[in-house]
């Protein structure tokens, strides 16, 4: 007798495209909230105008490219528009509104809504929807749309935006807003000595309390959203903790030979600011687990995130900007083809990938060290 | 009599849209993306082109019984050098302005394919009239997408249209449209996205234009195909 | 012997063909050169005198007297004269150099006892270009700051200035004075 009419599995968890998108939106809804309280009205404009711009763009590029095909007779617009909007769920809306929240937390509260809205656009279209939509991108839409309002628009952000921290005596410790140069992020205070790196505690820093981007100051919301993406299987650990490992390694060897040319940074200082100032555990959780802009395997993985970290620490330390995760975000992105091209990857760990990794792992690391003891590259 | 005029006027026309030299067959793009800036910088090259491709081809097309078979690349690039310096020396002593805008790609007209390969593929097979039609068409032509791709950036990326900036014998006033400086130097609003105005700009407005240009001839022929489809099920 | 002799001939007629292009090309460019090489050279004096111009004023004369290649003095480029009404009121160089935000191009007047008069800026490729011109280049111009008060808001291309400036001069007492 058969009681039952399914074959097993009979319990499953349902893992698709559309779990996986609320998980992330669930877990970015901490610093979400935190940027809200903290920054207020400028981050409620620029949330709003991020999501309704990708969100229409999507809209609209779902209805350019499924146009009815001429068959000789007339149609009215009421059944053009049918058929052009026969296949839009729900992942249509998802997608964007994922890629806006990211966006938004890594503008500058200073940004001027002109500048958010045109960065969202280039994002969206040339990002995302140029290469085919959903699941078809290589670049990460977001990271895109923040680089070309930096680019383009970064001489009219308003640097002195005071968060909330600073607005209320007594809350704050230390680095008072008088104090902050122009510019200010804490990053970009390096420039101008490395003994800046004083300037704010590292419980201060992970707290939040530090000028950055609407979302990449609060660390303590981006880790309790790693715990739920982790616990949820909706984003590889494995990533994120390659990525924070093997920059921390780097930046202990570059701390170490700073710390010899200059006795007065302490190497775990160096190591704690660089490591918790700038967007690099936003980075991290959010931005290099993307599953579509990411390699399928995990040894790909991991050289992707090696990838990633090399160039960041190349661009904080000998590169003219002072924040170096979008960028290097995106070059990872170019390099992913080349990973998972069917000639040489593959999903188990043999001595070719290993020994890939530990190579490009020692040659940059012994390349900065020698630039930084023997050139003239670092203002200290 | 007709059917020449017809002829004389279908040769003078298709360099401008339907064998038009830099978006049907993407020739001379090198100048395309770098002297587009501004909408005078586009003219100029278009004006400064069509000088040399008229002249080069009027005398191509006189010798063209004269010149055989082993020495054609030789004698055209010759031809085409001569009358790309004396465009040079007169630019450089008449209208400076343009001539150090465009600086190196006033010589890169030399090698530009569009000349070459007109003079190569017309002139030396049609007689003198023909190939100044043709020549006439495809200035003109080139002109049109020349100055296509540098209205989009230049309004775009530095927000206002300059007249007489380059071209220093029209008067000197700028159209504000997305940037407006008073008389006094001070910025009043400023909405130009200053990307467009980069190379990656022009391969942004380059290749969006080629898009639709091809998106609008696949429209047309696939609406010929089923014209014809239809009309053949008609008829049966 | 008949297959030869065509051929030769062949070659024969392909040459001067060739050669007959090369020579009318070569006419045609040598006659707009007539044309136009006067014109050029009197356009580009007449820049050189609106650009030199912004040191001792328009009704002076200006001459070039030479173009400085010493190693030494790496920053100069040409030093110019100028003169009312046939003496010398001034002496005009030319520089350019660069640091690590950028570069300058600019002319230094140097009036006859050695000491710099004006600073005029040809070209400022500097991060906030316009702070070094307001703050630095034009106090000095009139007269309210000496070369040596770098430390003036601007920090960027002030010292590079300076450097320039006093290059010119210390040319200009080694080379001219002592002639």
């Amino acid at each position: 007798m058969i009681f039952v009419k399914k074959s097993s599995p009979y319990i499953t968890r349902k893992a698709d495209v559309k779990t996986m998108m609320l998980d992330v939106l669930i877990a970015l809804l901490p610093t979400l909230i935190f940027a809200f309280v903290v920054y207020q009205l400028n981050a409620l404009y620029i949330f709003l105008i991020s999501i309704f711009t990708m969100i229409l763009s999507e809209f609209v590029f779902v209805g350019v490219t499924h146009i009815m095909p001429y068959d000789g007779n007339k149609h009215s617009f009421k059944e053009k528009f049918k058929y052009a909007y026969k296949n839009y769920n729900i992942n249509n809306i998802l997608g964007p509104l994922v890629s806006g929240v990211i966006y938004t937390l890594i503008m500058p509260a200073g940004a001027p809504l002109y500048a958010v809205f045109v960065g969202a656009l280039f994002g969206i279209v040339v990002g995302k929807l140029v290469f085919g939509g959903l699941g078809h991108n290589i670049f990460n839409p977001a990271a895109a749309g923040m680089l070309f309002a930096k680019l383009c628009f970064s001489s009219q952000y308003n640097n002195n935006i005071e968060s909330f921290y600073f607005t209320i005596p007594g809350l704050s410790s230390g680095g008072s807003s008088g104090d902050i140069a122009v510019g200010g992020t804490a990053l970009g205070n390096l420039t101008n000595g490395y003994e800046h790196i004083y300037d704010y505690s590292l419980l201060d820093m992970f707290l939040g309390k530090m000028p950055g981007t609407l979302g990449e100051a609060f660390t303590i919301t981006i880790l309790i959203g790693a715990i739920y993406l982790v616990i949820r299987r909706s984003a590889d650990f494995r990533i994120m903790l390659t990525y924070i490992v093997s920059f921390a390694l780097m930046m202990l060897f570059a701390g170490i030979c700073i710390n010899s040319l200059n006795n007065k940074i302490g190497i775990f200082d160096f190591l704690g600011f660089e490591l918790l100032a700038g967007g690099l555990f936003f980075g991290a959780v959010f931005m290099l687990t993307d599953p579509v802009t990411s390699p399928i395997n995990l040894p790909g993985r991991m050289l992707y995130a090696l990838i990633a970290a090399i160039i960041t620490v190349y661009i904080r330390l000998f590169g003219s900007y002072p924040e170096g995760v979008g960028f290097s975000i995106l070059i990872a992105n170019m390099m992913v083809p080349v990973i998972e091209y069917p000639k040489w990857s593959n999903p188990k760990f043999t001595i070719k990938n290993v020994s890939l990794m530990v190579g490009l792992f020692v040659v940059f690391t012994s390349i900065m060290v020698l630039v930084i003891m023997f050139g003239d590259k670092i203002a200290l | 009599m007709e059917r020449i005029k017809n002829k004389k006027l279908q040769n003078l026309f298709k360099g401008i849209i339907k064998e038009n030299p830099l978006f049907v067959s993407v020739l001379g793009t090198c100048p395309a993306l770098a002297t587009t800036t501004s909408i005078e910088g586009a003219i100029g090259m278009g004006i400064l082109f069509s000088i040399v491709l008229i002249c080069s081809n009027i005398l191509i097309s006189l010798l063209r019984k004269l010149i055989s078979e082993e020495i054609t690349t030789p004698a055209y690039i010759v031809v085409i050098a001569a009358f790309v310096t004396i465009v040079k020396l007169f630019s450089n002593a008449f209208l400076f302005e343009l001539y150090s805008t465009l600086g190196v790609f006033i010589s890169l007209i030399v090698v530009n394919c569009i000349v070459l390969g007109r003079a190569e593929a017309y002139a030396s097979k049609n007689n003198v009239l023909d190939s100044l039609l043709d020549a006439i068409g495809m200035g003109i032509g080139y002109t049109l997408a020349l100055l296509s791709i540098s209205c989009i950036r230049e309004i775009l990326g530095s927000g206002m249209i300059s007249f007489g900036k380059i071209l220093t014998f029209i008067p000197r006033f700028d159209i504000p449209i997305l940037k407006y400086v008073n008389s006094l130097g001070e910025v009043v609003y400023d909405y130009s996205i200053p990307l467009f105005v980069q190379p990656s700009g022009a391969f942004i407005v380059f290749g969006v234009i080629l898009a639709i240009i091809s998106a609008i001839t696949s429209f047309k022929n696939t609406r010929k195909k089923i014209k014809e489809k239809i009309m053949l099920k008609e008829a049966k | 012997m008949k297959i030869d002799k065509k051929k030769s001939l062949h070659y024969l007629k392909v040459s001067l063909v060739l050669g007959g292009i090369v020579s009318i090309s070569a006419l045609l460019i040598s006659i707009s050169y007539m044309i136009c090489q006067p014109v050029i050279e009197e356009n580009e004096y007449k820049r050189l005198v609106q650009s030199l111009a912004n040191i001792y004023g328009e009704d002076k004369t200006y001459e070039e007297i030479g173009s400085i290649d010493d190693s030494s003095y790496s920053y100069l480029n040409a030093y110019y004269s100028a003169r009312k009404d046939d003496e010398i009121i001034g002496y005009i160089f030319s520089s350019e150099g660069s640091n690590q935000y950028g570069s300058i191009s600019m002319l230094t007047g140097i009036n006859p006892n050695g000491e710099v008069d004006k600073i005029y800026l040809l070209t400022n490729d500097q991060t906030y270009p316009d702070k070094i011109q307001n703050d630095y280049v034009d106090p000095f111009n009139k007269g309210e700051i000496s070369l040596d008060d770098i430390y003036i808001g601007a920090t960027f291309g002030a010292e590079l200035i300076k450097n320039m400036a006093n290059q010119a001069s210390q040319y200009y007492m080694e080379n001219v004075l002592k002639q």
